[in-house]
C-alpha cells in the first residue's frame, strides 16, 4: 500500500468512525426513537385508510363524523402518543393502503385491514385487534336452479359459479385459493357486489360477517332472495400495519393493543362494534 | 472503489453487531448492568447498596442472570422512575427494574418486557366519608375530590392519566394516608401489594381507612431496556415466560409477597 493509500484510507476510516460516532451521540441525546420522534415531531399519526366507507370500522356518523372501531382506536393511540390523528382517505383498495404506508404516505394503517401472509411481506403487522369470520351471500334461485346439490363447495367451485370479491381485498385472495374453479370477478365495492347477487348477475358474494350482516340490516327484505352463510374455518384476522423499517412504533403498538386489552378498552369496543348492533344508533 | 468497499464493509459489519450487539455484550462481559431505585422497597427490593439484595425483583434479576450465564451488577442510585429510564438512555445500564408500570408514556422511549407482576389500583378512603357520600367511588368521582398518590408508586401514571391535576403526589403511602386521615384528599391510590403491607402494619389506623379494590384497573410492572435492544427484550420475555411455564415465578411470589399473591403475571 502507497503511502497516499494509506493516508486516504486513515482519512476514511476517521470519516467513517465519525459517521458512527455522530450517529451514537445522536442516538444518546434523542429521547426518543426515531421512528417515535418523527411523528412527534410532525404532532401527527396519520392512518392510511380507503376512501369507501367499511361500517362498522369507519363511517359517518349523523353529523358527518368519521367513526367506528378503527377510528376509535386510531383517536385514542394518537392520543397515548401525544399528538393529533389524521384519517388520510386515499386509497382505493385495501391492498393501496399497505402502498400507502410503505411509501410512507401514512404512518400506520388502522383500516379493516386482514393481515394476510402476502401484505406481511412488504409491511409488519401488530397482532390481532378483531377476528371476524368468513361469510357468503348467495342468490338462491341461481343456487336452486344450478342443481349442483348441497353444501357450499359443490355449489360455489363450479366453472358456471360467477363470485363477487372487492378488488385488492383479502376475500379475493381467499376466494381464488377455495373456489379455484370459479370464475372470480373483482368489483370496486362491495354495495355493487351485494346489487348483483341480488339481481341474478352473480351467484355469490363473498366477504366476512360483518359485511353481510350490514347489508342483510340495510336490506332486511332481500333475505327472500339472498342467503347469508357464515363459513366454517379459520377467521379473518385485522391488524396494524407499519411500515417495515418502523421497529420500535410496532413494538409501541403491540403495547398498546395489550394494554387496551387489560384494561378493558378492546372489550367495550369489539362489544359496542363487532358484537352487537348498537353502532348503527351513530348512522345518519 | 477500494474505499467505498472497505465504508461498506465497516457499515455492513456495523449493521450485522447492532443486531445482536445487546446481547452479546452482556454475554461477553460476563456483567449484566442493572439500574434499581436508590431506595429499599419492600417486598421488591430489600439490601442496602453494597450489600446482597433481596426480595421479589432482587431474586427475579438473579435469576435472569444465572439462566443468561452472567453476572448482575447493580446501579442504584436513581431517585425516580425516569432517573431509571436515563439510566437506560444513556446506556448506563442494561435493564432497569423497579416496581416500573409499563406505561405507554413511557414505552415511546423504552421497551418493557412482558409483566413480571399484575397488580390491581387500590383506593385508600376514610370508611365514614366514603359511606356519607354512597360508596368510594362517588366520593373519588367529584371534580374537586383530591386523590393523593405516593410519589414511587407503580400506579401514578395511571393515576395522573385518569385524574388530571386532581392528584396530590405525596413523598410516602403514609403520607398519602394522612391526607385522607386529614380530608385533604378524598382518597389515596395505591397498588394493592402496598395497601395490604400498610394495613398490616398499621391495625389501627385500618380501622378509620377502608381499602376499595378496584377490579377493572390493573398495573403490569416490567423490566425496561434501551429502544434498541430489541434482542436483550425478546430474551428476557423468552426467559419470563419461561420462569411462569416452570413455577418459577410463582415460587419468587410466594417466597417474597406471600402465597396468596401467585399467579399474578399472566
Amino acid at each position: 500500500m502507497t503511502l497516499l493509500a494509506a493516508r486516504f484510507l486513515g482519512r476514511a476510516t476517521v470519516a467513517v468512525a465519525a459517521v458512527f460516532g455522530g450517529i451514537a451521540s445522536l442516538r444518546a441525546q434523542t429521547q426518543f426513537p426515531p421512528d417515535i420522534a418523527r411523528i412527534t415531531a410532525a404532532g401527527e399519526l396519520r392512518i392510511a385508510m380507503t376512501t369507501e366507507l367499511w361500517p362498522p370500522f369507519f363511517f359517518l356518523n349523523k353529523n358527518q363524523q368519521l367513526t367506528g372501531i378503527d377510528v376509535d382506536l386510531a383517536t385514542e393511540a394518537a392520543r397515548q402518543l401525544g399528538v393529533k390523528v389524521r384519517f388520510v382517505r386515499e386509497a382505493k383498495t385495501f391492498d393501496e393502503i399497505v402502498t400507502m404506508v410503505v411509501e410512507r404516505r401514512a404512518d400506520i394503517a388502522i383500516a379493516y385491514l386482514s393481515d394476510t401472509l402476502e401484505r406481511a411481506r412488504i409491511v409488519r403487522f401488530t397482532r390481532t385487534y378483531v377476528q371476524v369470520r368468513p361469510a357468503v351471500l348467495i342468490n338462491r334461485t341461481l343456487a336452486g336452479s344450478s342443481r349442483r346439490g348441497p353444501g357450499l363447495n359443490p355449489l360455489l367451485n363450479h366453472p358456471e359459479a360467477r363470485i363477487g370479491v372487492t378488488k385488492g381485498s383479502s376475500a379475493e385472495t381467499f376466494a381464488a385459493a377455495d373456489f379455484p374453479l370459479a370464475r372470480i370477478v373483482s368489483y370496486e365495492s362491495w354495495n355493487e357486489i351485494t346489487r348483483d347477487v341480488a339481481t341474478e348477475k352473480l351467484l355469490a358474494g363473498v366477504s366476512d360477517e360483518i359485511d353481510a350482516k350490514s347489508w342483510q340490516t340495510a336490506n332486511p327484505e332481500g333475505a327472500i332472495e339472498v342467503e347469508t352463510v357464515v363459513r366454517e374455518g379459520p377467521p379473518d384476522t385485522m391488524g396494524i400495519a407499519v411500515n417495515r423499517a418502523d421497529r420500535h412504533l410496532l413494538y409501541w403498538l403491540n403495547h398498546f393493543l395489550a394494554t387496551k386489552d387489560r384494561d378493558g378498552t378492546l372489550t367495550v369496543l369489539r362489544r359496542k362494534y363487532i358484537e352487537n348492533d348498537q353502532w348503527k344508533n351513530e348512522l345518519p | 472503489m477500494a474505499v467505498l468497499r472497505l465504508i461498506a464493509a465497516l457499515a455492513m459489519v456495523s449493521a450485522t453487531r447492532m443486531s445482536a450487539a445487546d446481547i452479546e455484550e452482556i454475554v461477553t462481559a460476563k456483567v449484566m448492568r442493572v439500574g434499581l431505585p436508590a431506595d429499599e422497597n419492600p417486598p421488591y427490593i430489600m439490601g442496602a447498596p453494597g450489600s446482597p439484595l433481596q426480595g421479589l425483583e432482587g431474586d427475579l434479576i438473579a435469576e435472569i442472570a444465572k439462566r443468561l450465564g452472567v453476572r448482575a451488577e447493580f446501579v442504584r442510585t436513581a431517585r425516580s422512575p425516569k432517573e431509571l429510564l436515563a439510566q437506560l438512555a444513556d446506556s448506563r445500564v442494561d435493564l432497569a427494574i423497579g416496581q416500573l408500570p409499563d406505561s405507554l408514556e413511557w414505552a415511546r422511549t423504552v421497551r418493557f418486557t412482558r409483566p413480571y407482576l399484575l397488580i390491581r389500583e387500590v383506593c385508600l378512603v376514610d370508611r365514614l366519608t366514603s359511606a356519607k357520600a354512597g360508596g368510594f367511588e362517588r366520593l373519588i368521582a367529584g371534580a374537586s375530590a383530591r386523590i393523593a398518590v405516593p410519589a414511587s408508586s407503580a400506579v401514578l401514571p395511571s393515576a395522573r392519566e385518569e385524574f388530571g391535576d386532581r392528584i396530590l403526589v405525596s413523598p410516602t403511602l403514609a403520607a398519602a394516608v394522612n391526607l385522607v386521615l386529614s380530608r385533604a384528599a378524598a382518597g389515596a391510590m395505591v397498588d394493592e401489594v402496598s395497601a395490604a403491607r400498610w394495613l398490616e402494619d398499621n391495625p389501627v389506623a385500618g380501622l378509620r381507612i377502608e381499602s376499595a379494590m378496584r377490579r377493572d384497573r390493573r398495573t403490569g410492572l416490567a423490566i425496561a431496556v434501551s429502544w434498541s435492544s430489541e434482542e436483550l427484550h425478546a430474551w428476557i420475555n423468552l426467559c419470563l415466560e419461561k420462569c411462569v411455564l416452570d413455577g418459577t415465578m410463582n415460587s419468587l411470589i410466594a417466597k417474597n409477597l406471600g402465597p396468596s399473591w401467585t399467579g399474578r403475571s399472566r
